[in-house]
């Protein structure tokens, strides 16, 4: 571990290393040599503490001992504003162990020893937290001098419980552009080509009173009227009726999505339920079938039946086909990522790395995801049928699945605004609840509604930039960048559980949206390897663009561990990858010529032409 | 979804009536194999079927099997379009197997389920339904006799089983091939054949505290397994060395290999035997090592394989050689299902798999001791490397350190000089660990039981530790992925005698006796331009404009931990278990269901391929802007290429959609420092 000494750790060209205890937050110490002007977030120093606009420093405790468990004790002042926890040792030397820490991404606070308490550094606060680390502080023990600082954490860290306002609300940097914008969803509707003879647009939900969780504009096949859409809402979980999510530019063959049908034990059924669904295959022309996957494993959707939810039945449902895709549920993927935290942090047993891995089963639910998604995709684009997507509510597990099938079936979600849009719609619009799953400002950490059912998704994604690295427009930067403002509460995106909630607490007009941070800062994400639709210039011919649907592998002997998110605290993890940043050169190189060359060539016609000459017919043969 | 996928490309030849199958005998009696000069038939069957991996039961190839005295060839009946995609190997078409290339031979009945393993000189069953064929570099072939002539597939078995673990080594190939050899290796290369050679060593590193003696390729010779030229301190005189030997296991004293100007230099030795007096013999030397240190230091000691002297051993030391075998014959087991159902059974277990076969951690740990050693070294401290007979994890480690430290190794000639510096002079037994027959007379053959106890896959651990490197440092190293890959399926190409031989004495003595040697070093002799571009690192830049000449001194580069960048001189590697991944391109690419297109890390790899050509492209254009001036330049050149090459390319079994267009991959063979005056302006701080 010594090894790893400061000079080391400075090293500027490493900087995309993981450090252990630098500051996390995105990578924002990551710094890449193509350091924008946006690179620096902070107007404000306040002697060594980067303030943000809005950010107070509200509490200060000095002679405290941050025990890293990497590199060991060092001693220093602990600020917590109302945005961060910032440690910042008062040996310039231990400058590697500077915390800038937000603190949405505190789950606990805990008192560690007693007043009486025996041995150095026994008695202090240790912190839990939602990115897979912990942090000790070891306080003096006369006194009571951990008392205020304790007291302000819990404040400041769970303004919820505390009815103080959300951080997101008095932040006020302001951006060139309003990443509110990004998302517009009759836009979004007509790229995809809605309306049109089978599919309208509705506002049926304008006032969020047929299904509060479900955005104000859904996409319903042409045919169904509003009467059906309400009378369907009543036989759906929450009222989350089936509605579109894409549609194949093509064959329209279309995946729509839904919370379960309310059959419970009785094996009650709804015409118009079943109606309705008929709709939604007719208004695929190409297939004369329809496929419901049910996300859950198939003892869960029996067991459903008994709190009155359940599953389609093929007798009622007579063109359906109904598949269970086997993903298990929140609580199941929580426990998984708790033993994966056990297992990264603070130190890797190497002894059990490899039966660690196994025995967390991330990898292996991150496959059956990925597997689903991949039945979704066969489907829709090599069977051109619709398919219909639910689990018990529809928010967690049936989100993971549309988005990723999005993702891998349309190139335009590959983008980084595309990503964008995909996550607003998927995700944040059809109500996938961000303030329970994440828990954001509220005390209550072992709250059984908390799960990292999104970060999974992002790991999905992730997996597929793995296995197609030249398919996506930005990098993993921007994944890691999304999930430290996941938990961050700097920015309103992911605050609140549904779209009312949001536009209740006028989110959009008194928060900031982590897309006018990312889009101003697009550079630091791009990926140089893109070779998008785009990259070519041409039109948009099929040979142009290879590789319009992603099809992974869905073994676990290409799903590979996380390794720059889940262990980028130890800095013996540190990856040394310069792929991106070699390839960026050779790229500004590339372009930078072709400005030469193009100049080259201007100056050359004028001369010619002042000459009177005319160019020779034919290009030399050295280009060609 | 997989299951259909990695068919589509074949047609079933199973169910073919039986009527048609008359027929067909006919013309396939036509068939012949590609014969080399000096190849001859030993064995034939017709109509055989060569199964589709993974594919269970009803797909595959109509063709012929041979095998000669050279290796095993299938000769499919149609020629597809798919053969002609992958790395092309003049020597060995699409479904050649060189016959030291031959792992395991197994009988099935006629599916891709394993039966019964044919062990060399066994019984051979009266009726042979299929075989199966696990090579050494993983890729698994499985032919069905069922359509075949009667006695077809017994013959072939017969043949195969012969052949390919001859029991002389004068037998191999190699000693038959007639093909005259023209070398054309890379000047900046060092063969380490005669004493300049490690003089030119010597003074590239700029040590003057340390002697040539030639005294081991005398009657003194008392380090039989090693060449005859040995570096050792200057102030050792070749008496005390052979009295020292005999406390050294094989003789092994701890010789030079690797210095740095500042004094700090690498050695190797063996373990010291258990005599009287060797504790003493050790300590006289290590002082002659301490004094040739210019501050006098002295030296420190790694212990490989633990302290047998002390009986100490730390908790990561490396296994035994019969261990690391085991490991391998696991990490074998894990890469080659046969059927589709054991392939997914082992996804459902896969890491438990890869754990248990304990590979990934002997990686590791290599690399953990071989960045012990480079911190040393960067300390200015002398390090010896100690281990059994000095010659297989001495090796490994020592490269290892050697890459780390030295920037001119991690060029592809200095990787190749590394090699036949450390493996090749220094004499690493590699018939003995391959299991070839060792040369000489028979009687000194080392028989059944304990010549499987040598045979150890030390090479591929050195190969797989350079990968881990490479992966870790993608810009540090001008060899690609695919040339480590290559390298491996070579060393099992017994037309080259690069790893033919145990030790240099037994290849003089086979030299005498008219013996051509072909060093695999000459990639002509197997690859196109093409497929040979391949080798080079998109992203690699060169040290320092002109820094990969051998004529370049050490000094000129320094080791400190200063200088940084994807050049920097000493490589720190992330050392620990969870660091290390596994080699997919070299151990999973036979599997089709894992390879798909436009997949994998090869993409970054074309990716940049393109991009330099790109940029050379344009570097000529420029150029003939500015001197022909009267030349008409064209607009912005062709639009460019695309390409969609599956993850295993080039070794993809499975036919990409558009193969791609290698010959605007050559640039890349060209300097990388061309590139470096106008790179400076981009690397120039703004």
């Amino acid at each position: 571990m010594d090894k790893h000494n400061s000079s080391e750790l400075l090293n500027s060209d490493f900087s995309l290393s993981k450090n252990a205890s630098s500051d996390s937050l995105d990578s924002d110490s990551k710094s890449s040599s193509l350091n924008s002007k946006h690179g620096q977030d902070s107007p404000h120093v306040l002697g060594d503490i980067h303030l943000l606009d809005g950010e107070k420093v509200m509490s200060v405790a000095r002679d405290v001992t941050y025990l890293c468990p990497y590199s060991g004790p060092s001693r220093g002042v602990l600020k917590v504003t109302n945005y961060q926890l910032h440690f910042r040792p008062t040996d310039t030397a231990a400058l590697q162990s500077t915390l800038s820490v937000p603190l949405g991404v505190v789950s606990r606070i805990e008192k560690v020893g007693g007043a009486s308490s025996k041995g150095e550094n026994s008695y202090g606060i240790e912190i839990f937290c939602k990115d897979m680390r912990n942090l000790r502080f070891a306080h003096k023990q006369e006194n009571h001098s951990r008392r205020g600082i304790f007291e302000k954490l819990q404040q400041l860290a769970f303004p919820l419980s505390h009815r103080l306002p959300m951080f997101a609300f008095s932040y006020l940097e302001t951006f060139p552009e309003d990443g509110w914008l990004v998302y517009e969803p009759i836009a979004e509707l007509r790229r995809m080509g809605v309306n049109n003879d089978m599919w309208r647009i509705t506002r049926i939900n304008d006032k969020y009173e047929v299904c509060d969780s479900y955005p104000s504009v859904w996409a319903v096949p042409a045919a169904a009227n509003d009467d059906l859409l309400r009378a369907v809402a009543t036989f759906r979980s929450r009222g989350r009726i089936p509605v579109l999510a894409w549609i194949h530019p093509s064959s329209q063959a279309t995946i729509t999505r839904c919370s379960q049908p309310l059959v419970g034990v009785s094996g009650k059924r709804s015409r118009e339920d079943e109606r309705y669904i008929q709709l939604i295959m007719d208004a695929n022309a190409q297939a004369h079938k329809l496929f419901i996957m049910d996300a859950r494993p198939t003892a869960n959707a029996v067991a459903n039946k008994a709190k009155g939810g359940g599953y389609e039945s093929e007798d009622a449902y007579q063109n359906a086909d109904l598949v269970f895709l086997d993903i298990h549920n929140i609580h199941v993927m929580r426990e998984s990522l708790r033993k994966l935290k056990e297992l990264c942090f603070p130190q890797i047993d190497q002894s059990r790395w490899f039966s660690g891995i196994e025995a967390t089963c991330w990898l292996k639910h991150i496959k059956c995801i990925l597997a689903g998604a991949v039945r979704i995709v066969d489907k829709v684009e090599n069977h051109k049928t619709s398919v219909l997507v639910h689990c018990s509510d529809g928010w967690d597990r049936t989100a993971q699945l549309t988005a990723l099938a999005m993702l891998m079936l349309d190139p335009y979600y590959r983008t980084l605004r595309g990503f964008e849009v995909l996550i607003e719609k998927e995700w944040l619009a059809f109500g996938h609840k961000f303030q329970l799953r994440i828990g954001h400002g509220d005390e209550r950490h072992s709250d059984a509604d908390r799960s990292p059912v999104f970060v999974q998704w992002v790991d999905c994604v992730w997996q597929l930039q793995q296995q197609f690295p030249t398919a996506f427009e930005f990098t993993e930067r921007l994944l890691i960048t999304i999930v430290d403002h996941l938990y961050s509460c700097r920015f309103g995106t992911f605050l609140f559980n549904t779209e009312r909630e949001r536009a209740k607490e006028e989110v959009k007009t008194k928060t900031v949206s982590l897309w006018s941070y990312i889009n101003s800062r697009q550079e630091l994400y791009l990926n140089p390897l893109y070779w998008g639709p785009a990259a070519g210039g041409g039109p948009a011919s099929p040979a142009a663009r290879p590789q319009l649907v992603l099809v992974p592998v869905a073994s676990l002997r290409v799903i590979k561990l996380w390794k720059a998110l889940y262990c980028r605290w130890n800095p013996t993890m540190r990856q040394q990858d310069p792929i991106y940043q070699r390839t960026r050169e050779l790229v500004a190189l590339r372009a930078q010529l072709e400005a030469a060359a193009a100049a080259a060539a201007g100056d050359h016609a004028a001369r010619q032409h002042r000459l009177g000459l005319t160019p020779p017919p034919a290009p030399s043969p050295h280009h060609v | 979804m997989n299951e259909k996928k990695l068919v589509q490309n074949f047609k079933s030849y199973i169910n073919v009536s039986p009527l048609s199958k008359g027929e067909k005998n006919g013309s396939l009696q036509e068939i012949k194999p590609k014969l080399l000069n000096g190849e001859l038939v030993t064995g034939a069957a017709h109509s055989v079927v060569m199964l589709t991996p993974l594919s269970e039961w009803d797909r595959g190839r109509f063709g012929s099997l041979f095998v000669t005295n050279y290796k095993l060839s299938f000769v499919p009946l149609e020629n597809s379009t798919t053969d002609e995609y992958c790395q092309r190997n003049f020597l060995l078409g699409a479904f050649d197997v060189p016959l030291t290339g031959v792992g395991a031979v197994w009988l099935t009945d006629g599916g891709p389920i394993r039966r019964r393993r044919l062990m060399p000189y066994g019984d051979m069953p009266a009726k042979v339904k299929g075989l199966q064929v696990v090579c050494k570099n993983m890729k698994v072939l499985t032919f069905s006799f069922a359509n075949s002539p009667i006695d077809n597939g017994r013959k072939i078995a017969l043949a195969l089983m012969h052949h390919a673990f001859p029991k002389r080594h004068d037998l191999l190939f190699a000693f038959e091939y007639r093909e005259p050899y023209y070398p054309t290796l890379p000047s900046d290369m060092n063969m380490f054949h005669r004493p300049g050679d490690w003089k030119r060593e010597l003074e590239r590193c700029e040590c003057p505290h340390w002697r040539i003696t030639c005294i081991n390729g005398t009657s003194d010779a008392f380090m039989l397994t090693a060449g005859e030229t040995l570096i050792v301190p200057s102030s050792v005189l070749d008496y005390n060395l052979m009295e020292s030997a005999r406390h050294f296991r094989s003789g092994r004293v701890p010789i030079w290999v690797w210095g740095r100007p500042e004094g700090a230099a690498l050695l190797r030795s063996g373990e010291l035997l258990s005599t009287e007096q060797s504790a003493t013999a050790e300590s006289v030397l290590l002082e002659q090592v301490r004094r040739s240190h210019p501050k006098l230091t002295p030296p420190h000691v790694i212990y490989l394989c633990g302290n047998t002297f002390t009986n100490t051993s730390g908790a990561n030391v490396l296994p035994p050689l019969t261990t690391l075998q085991t490991s391998y014959k696991k990490l074998v087991e894990l890469c080659t299902p046969t059927t589709l159902r054991q392939f997914w059974n082992q996804d459902s277990q896969y890491y438990t798999i890869l754990d248990e076969s304990r590979w990934l951690r002997y990686v590791a740990n290599c690399i953990a001791f071989a960045d012990d050693a480079a911190q040393q070294l960067a300390n200015n401290v002398t390090v010896v490397l100690q281990e059994g007979d000095g010659v297989d994890y001495c090796a490994v480690v020592s490269c290892l350190t050697q890459l780390l430290v030295d920037p001119y190794f991690r060029t592809i000639s200095g990787f190749q000089s590394l090699i036949q510096k450390e493996w090749i002079a220094l004499g690493h037994p590699f018939c003995d660990r391959f299991g070839l027959p060792r040369p000489g007379s028979p009687k000194e053959q080392v028989k059944g039981a304990a010549a499987a106890a040598q045979a150890a896959p030390v090479l591929l651990l050195f190969l797989d530790c350079a990968w881990q490197l490479l992966q870790q440092f993608p810009a540090a190293f001008q060899y690609s992925e695919t040339y480590l890959t290559t390298l491996w399926d070579a060393a099992h190409n017994h037309i080259f005698d690069t790893f033919l031989f145990n030790c240099a004495r037994d290849r003089d003595l086979a030299v005498a006796k008219n013996f051509v040697q072909r060093p695999v070093w000459d990639w002509g002799e197997q690859f196109s331009e093409q497929d040979k571009a391949l080798f080079y690192n998109p992203l690699y830049m060169g040290t320092k404009p002109a820094s990969t000449t051998q004529s370049q001194r050490l000094s000129q580069s320094s080791l400190g931990t200063g200088s940084a960048g994807p050049c920097q001189s000493r490589l720190q590697p992330c050392r620990v278990v969870a660091g290390v991944e596994l080699w997919a391109q070299c151990y999973e690419r036979w599997l089709p269901p894992l390879d798909a297109p436009a997949a994998g890390p090869v993409q970054y790899q074309l990716h940049n391929y393109h991009a330099r050509a790109q940029i050379h492209q344009l570097n000529e254009k420029l150029s003939s802007l500015s001197i022909l001036s009267s030349r008409q330049s064209n607009g912005s050149g062709p639009a460019p290429r695309v390409w969609a090459v599956p993850r295993f390319f080039p070794f993809s079994v499975s036919r990409a959609e558009a193969a791609p267009d290698l010959d605007a991959m050559q640039v890349s063979l060209i300097d990388a420092s061309q590139l470096l005056d106008s790179q400076s302006l981009l690397n120039a701080p703004d």
